[in-house]
């Protein structure tokens, strides 16, 4: 398009007759985004009381709404506008005017453009002006508008460089849905084969770049929108620099189309007679590794899937080339066994290429050298300290090395051998809270009593997302897991060592505590309260409890004092914890589990936001809860045993006796919670929970009321105090017990009753027969824990 | 001066023009016929710009029309079944081509719109075939142009407008010193209105003449005699078709009419008439010279 043609004379006349020409397209557009915008919104608004978020909920969903119906009548209206050049009568007319063939081109995709993109401004602009209540909304909204406007004239220039090279109106639409789709389906296919068959590839960094709508215009806007929500502002740019790129480049196609295009192909083929063959092909490639793929997956026959997958894409292949050969053709008139050579062509190749993936083709193993990278975001946290990247490079290649020895090699599709599914742990991961995020016993690794010394991360995903310093990233998700199967493939004890070291990191530390390390934060803290808490477990279930102990002072030289104090114990922690729930199994007393390891101080930080909009984002490597209502957040912070700085602190400033005695009037009424996990009501049960309740309890008094680090008291201490433990609870047993007979299955009660809690009635409740003796017991066994605890540490408790 | 010089143009594997070259001389009514499928249109087609030759060109005053938006400007054409959109009327229809045709005139327009039988604000679409041609022509005479380009232009149209037609087109002729073009394959309306021909067969001229040139240049004649008459007698002459009934014998004979004359008495008939022939007449016989006649459609 050059400046001639712009000022040329006969462009405007042109360009209002065009525009007059898609009036009727104009007009059911308007009155569409019409409804769907100022008036639905106006609509709700009136007869909504709430305001704020709900605002822009509605301002999001009304502008994707806008999206969907941007790209329906852009590609009506660029059917409509060329449409001209499908039939032999207006070419008679439109040729024979006195204007050349470019001025002929721009002022119909000017026109078009005017009348799609004209009224979506409009009342793109309206709806943002109706509903928009924030800044970030309005750089939402306003980044949409621009994002579409940009779709709207590359799937315009699209449409209609596809216009010029058919003879019909049909054959335009058809290839230009059948390209759209043809590339979207061609790269879903092979990066879905792609994540199915090799180990750790992430269908998901597919969405990371934009090829997935590289060459399917009318795909744009949408992905810009899930760029945008997503924050992958790299690839947001990307794509908008792709975007304008596809725009030059198909206005330049277009250009050239309609200078060389024959008059006379209207109504007669293809002026390019190479497309119809793209697109044939492609569908044949689409559909048939489409329905391939489902009935390799349908078939689960190990190795001969693939031979499933091949049968299945060569018939469906066909089937698609030869239905759209005779769409194209408008009958059998075409050539088509000619034509077919194409097809065995491309399915030939196409199968080549994806049995090529059994082999990994290298990315199954492939691990990134450290020295090429800036940053790697390993389960969810970006590492830029080239000592972690290097780490955490390590820790790939344990994982990668046992790849191939653990899964069958050739990979095969449907393998389900190695449950791998990257898209479904990634949504598992998301869509799970905490606990499920890091998994380790570690509290006391050193102790004798602990077995399984392994970390996990993200218990079954791990993710490994490199950025390089040039060129493109790497991302890589494994599904991970400890079981003893695995163990044989793994090198874990290696990984654990490696996790071990990139945990107790100053990098890691400092993410991980982000607003403990942030000196600006303090003042913006409301309120900092010491909780006692611990998981239990008993049988497959587990809890978290914790209970409020100390409120510390606000007050800004005490609270820098005691974050000085805890930055520097957790600095100093050389096993540091990731400061997300922590689960610890202990196999000591067989089927029964209590957590051992996971009584603590933990401190709750509440902090204001500093501004609207300034709430953090979820981050799985502290414990986070926002309150949208008061304008707070919550940040929760473990205080280890041996954290001697922060408790010299505590104990400095006289908190911890506070802390003492609420602990003993807790830790004296933990009887009663007892019974939540006392479903099986038998002595031999009872007994063992009650053991269990016991240690729990002489290892949290250590902590919490004697000030004493848990494991050196493990290690001094575990084996006499188990002793003497299991021998008091030996005779406590037959005091309580031996005089009453012990049926196989507890007597129950049923009784119907009002749960004021959930404010309903429940219709039974069964309640252990023993929990008077049970109570009993455990009084006993706790009175006597406390003593050996008070007794091995020497110190005389406040209580 | 419109020089057609040797244009070709194809449709995949059908040649449509082959070739073609001659001259339209400015200020003539030219018509231009021949046979279905000889490629009048498709010359026209070139003639206007719509379709690109593969070979050679068509110019006006030594410029290309083809991706010529100024000579096109001088040039107006009427396809065979002339296209309107959905809404098109005349009326909006002539603003787009008084915006393209600096020639375009308001006055002639607005008389053309008393003198035609249909209203100007009516949709297009919904007129009679003869009502479309009407106002198709009522626009491309408004516009003036130096070269007029009509396909079939008579079909469909009632007597009356046909007269009507081709009196505004040698009016225009007239007062313009306009071109115009007509392929028709009514060659009795192109008798009346045309003054030079262009006769097409199989994408090749034929024939390009003055009409009088291109009548007076083939003869009819009845003749009889009382004694047998071999073929051979007229060997001399460029018989183009001969045909007995009992012993009168109608001849078609190419070449000068005087030489004929005296060349057919020296051979002493008892009842000889050289008769005018029509344009249908010329037609007919120049198109058997080239072997598309009846019998040949027929075998």
């Amino acid at each position: 398009m050059t400046l001639t043609t712009l000022s040329s004379k006969e462009l405007k006349p042109l360009y209002k007759w065009a525009l007059k020409r898609n009036k009727s397209v104009m007009i059911i557009y308007s009155l569409f985004l019409l409804v769907f915008g100022p008036i639905l919104n106006m609509y709700i608004i009136s007869s909504s009381s709430s305001y704020g978020s709900d605002y822009e909920e509605l301002s999001i969903i009304t502008l994707i709404i806008y999206q969907v119906l941007a790209a329906f009548f852009t590609f009506v209206s660029s059917l409509k506008t060329f449409s001209y050049l499908h039939n032999k009568r207006s070419v008679d007319m439109f040729g024979a005017l006195p204007a050349n063939r470019t001025t002929m081109y721009v002022s119909h995709l000017l026109a078009g453009l005017t009348s799609i993109s004209g009224p979506y401004f409009v009342m793109s602009i309206l709806t943002l002006g109706i509903t928009t209540r924030t800044g970030d909304m309005l750089k939402f909204g306003l980044y949409t508008v621009g994002t579409t406007l940009l779709m709207i004239i590359a799937a315009y220039v699209f449409t209609s460089l596809i216009a010029y090279c058919c003879g019909t109106v049909i054959d335009t639409a058809i290839v230009t849905i059948g390209a759209n789709a043809i590339w979207v389906g061609i790269i879903g296919i092979y990066y879905g084969f792609i994540t199915e068959m090799i180990p750790g590839v992430d269908f998901e960094a597919i969405i990371d770049t934009p090829l997935l709508v590289l060459f399917a215009p009318y795909g744009f806007s949408i992905m810009g929108t899930v760029y945008y929500e997503m924050e992958q502002t790299g690839s947001l740019v990307t794509l908008l620099i792709w975007n304008l790129i596809f725009i030059a480049g198909m206005l330049f196609l277009a250009l050239l189309a309609a200078n060389k295009r024959k008059a006379e192909t209207s109504q007669n083929g293809f002026a390019v007679k190479w497309l119809p063959m793209v697109i044939k092909a492609g569908a044949s490639v689409v559909c048939g590794g489409f329905i391939g793929v489902i009935a390799a997956e349908v078939a689960d026959s190990g190795y001969n899937n693939m031979f499933v997958f091949c049968f299945w894409y060569v018939i469906i292949g066909l089937v698609a080339f030869t239905i759209l050969h005779i769409i194209f053709a408008r009958g059998f008139k075409g050539k088509l066994l000619p034509s077919l050579f194409t097809y065995l062509g491309t399915t030939a190749a196409a199968i080549a290429v994806l049995f090529g993936f059994s082999f990994g083709m290298g990315m199954d193993t492939y691990v990134p050298n450290p020295a090429t990278v800036k940053s790697v975001t390993f389960d969810n946290t970006e590492f830029k300290d080239p000592e972690n990247i290097k780490t955490i490079t390590e820790i790939h290649k344990v994982i990668t090395a046992g790849i191939r020895y653990e899964n069958e090699y050739p990979y095969y599709l449907g393998d389900d051998s190695y449950s791998y599914d990257p898209y479904y742990t990634k949504s598992y991961y998301d869509d799970t809270y905490a606990d499920d995020e890091l998994y380790t016993d570690d509290v006391y690794s050193n102790s004798k009593t602990t077995t399984n010394n392994y970390y996990l991360v993200n218990q079954a995903n791990c993710s490994f997302i490199y950025k390089r310093k040039v060129g493109f990233g790497v991302t890589r998700y494994y599904y991970m897991y400890v079981n003893n199967e695995r163990k044989n493939y793994y090198d874990y004890d290696k990984m654990n060592d490696l996790l071990t070291k990139l945990y107790s990191s100053e990098e890691y530390k400092k993410i991980a505590n982000q607003d403990l390390f942030d000196d600006e934060a303090t003042a913006n803290i409301v309120s900092a309260d010491l909780n006692y808490f611990y998981y239990t477990g008993y049988g497959k279930t587990s809890d978290y409890v914790s209970s409020g102990i100390a409120n510390l002072s606000t007050d800004e030289t005490f609270m820098q004092g005691f974050r000085e104090a805890l930055r520097q114990d957790i600095l100093e922690d050389p096993e540091y914890l990731p400061n997300v729930r922590i689960n610890y199994y202990k196999d000591n007393y067989g089927d029964l589990s209590l957590g051992l390891g996971d009584r603590c101080i933990e401190l709750q930080t509440v902090y204001k936001y500093e501004k609207e909009g300034s709430m953090p984002t979820f981050n799985s490597n502290y414990d986070y809860s926002p309150n949208y209502n008061d304008g707070t957040y919550t940040i929760t912070t473990l205080i280890k045993g041996s954290y001697k700085n922060t408790y010299k602190y505590l104990s400095d400033h006289q908190v911890v006796p506070k802390v003492i005695d609420n602990y003993s009037d807790f830790a004296f009424s933990y009887p009663q919670s007892y019974y939540d996990f006392c479903e099986d009501g038998r002595p031999d049960t009872l007994r063992k929970l009650t053991e269990d309740v016991s240690i729990e309890f002489a290892v949290t008094a250590c902590s919490t009321v004697y000030g004493v680090d848990p494991n050196e008291w493990l290690d001094k201490n575990y084996n006499d105090y188990k002793d003497a433990l299991l021998k008091k609870s030996d005779e406590l047993y037959k005091k309580y017990f031996d005089d009453l007979e012990t049926p196989d299955e507890p007597e129950t009660k049923y009784f119907s009753g009002y749960d004021e809690y959930y404010d309903s009635y429940y219709d039974e409740y069964s309640e252990p027969i023993y929990t008077k003796q049970a109570d009993n017991i455990l009084n006993e066994l706790l009175s006597f824990s406390f003593e050996y605890v008070e007794k091995s540490v020497n110190k005389k408790s406040v209580v | 001066m419109l020089e057609i010089k040797n244009v070709t143009k194809k449709f995949g594997e059908k040649t449509a023009l082959n070739g073609l070259s001659f001259n339209i001389p400015t200020g003539s009514v030219f018509g231009l016929i021949g046979s279905n499928g000889s490629g009048k249109s498709t010359l026209l087609r070139v003639i206007s710009g719509v379709y690109e030759p593969d070979g050679g060109s068509v110019e006006i005053d030594g410029v290309s029309t083809f991706e010529n938006p100024e000579v096109k400007a001088q040039c107006f054409f009427i396809s065979d079944f002339p296209y309107f959109y959905n809404n098109s009327t005349v009326a909006n229809l002539s603003v787009l081509y008084k915006s393209m045709y600096p020639s375009w005139s308001d006055d002639k327009f607005r008389k053309l719109a008393c003198m035609f039988p249909i209203g100007i604000n009516d949709r297009i679409i919904n007129m009679s075939k003869g009502m479309q041609r009407q106002a198709a022509l009522m626009l491309a005479l408004s516009v003036s142009p130096k070269y007029l380009m009509l396909d079939e232009i008579f079909d469909g149209l009632d007597p009356v407008v046909r007269q009507l037609i081709k009196k505004l087109l040698v009016e225009m002729v007239t007062e313009n010193n306009s071109t115009i073009i007509i392929a028709s394959h009514n060659l009795r309306e192109l008798e009346d209105v045309c003054d030079h021909i262009g006769l097409i067969h199989s994408g090749g001229i034929v024939l390009e003449k003055e009409l009088d040139e291109a009548k007076l240049g083939i003869h009819r004649v009845q003749i009889v005699f009382d004694h047998d008459v071999g073929e051979g007698m007229f060997s001399e002459l460029n018989v183009v078709k001969m045909q007995r009934q009992g012993k009168l014998i109608n001849l078609t004979i190419k070449g000068d009419g005087e030489q004929i004359e005296k060349y057919l008495r020296g051979m002493q008939p008892t009842y000889m008439e050289m008769l005018p022939l029509t344009l249908e007449e010329v037609f007919i016989s120049e198109m058997e010279v080239v072997g598309y006649d009846i019998d040949n459609i027929i075998k």
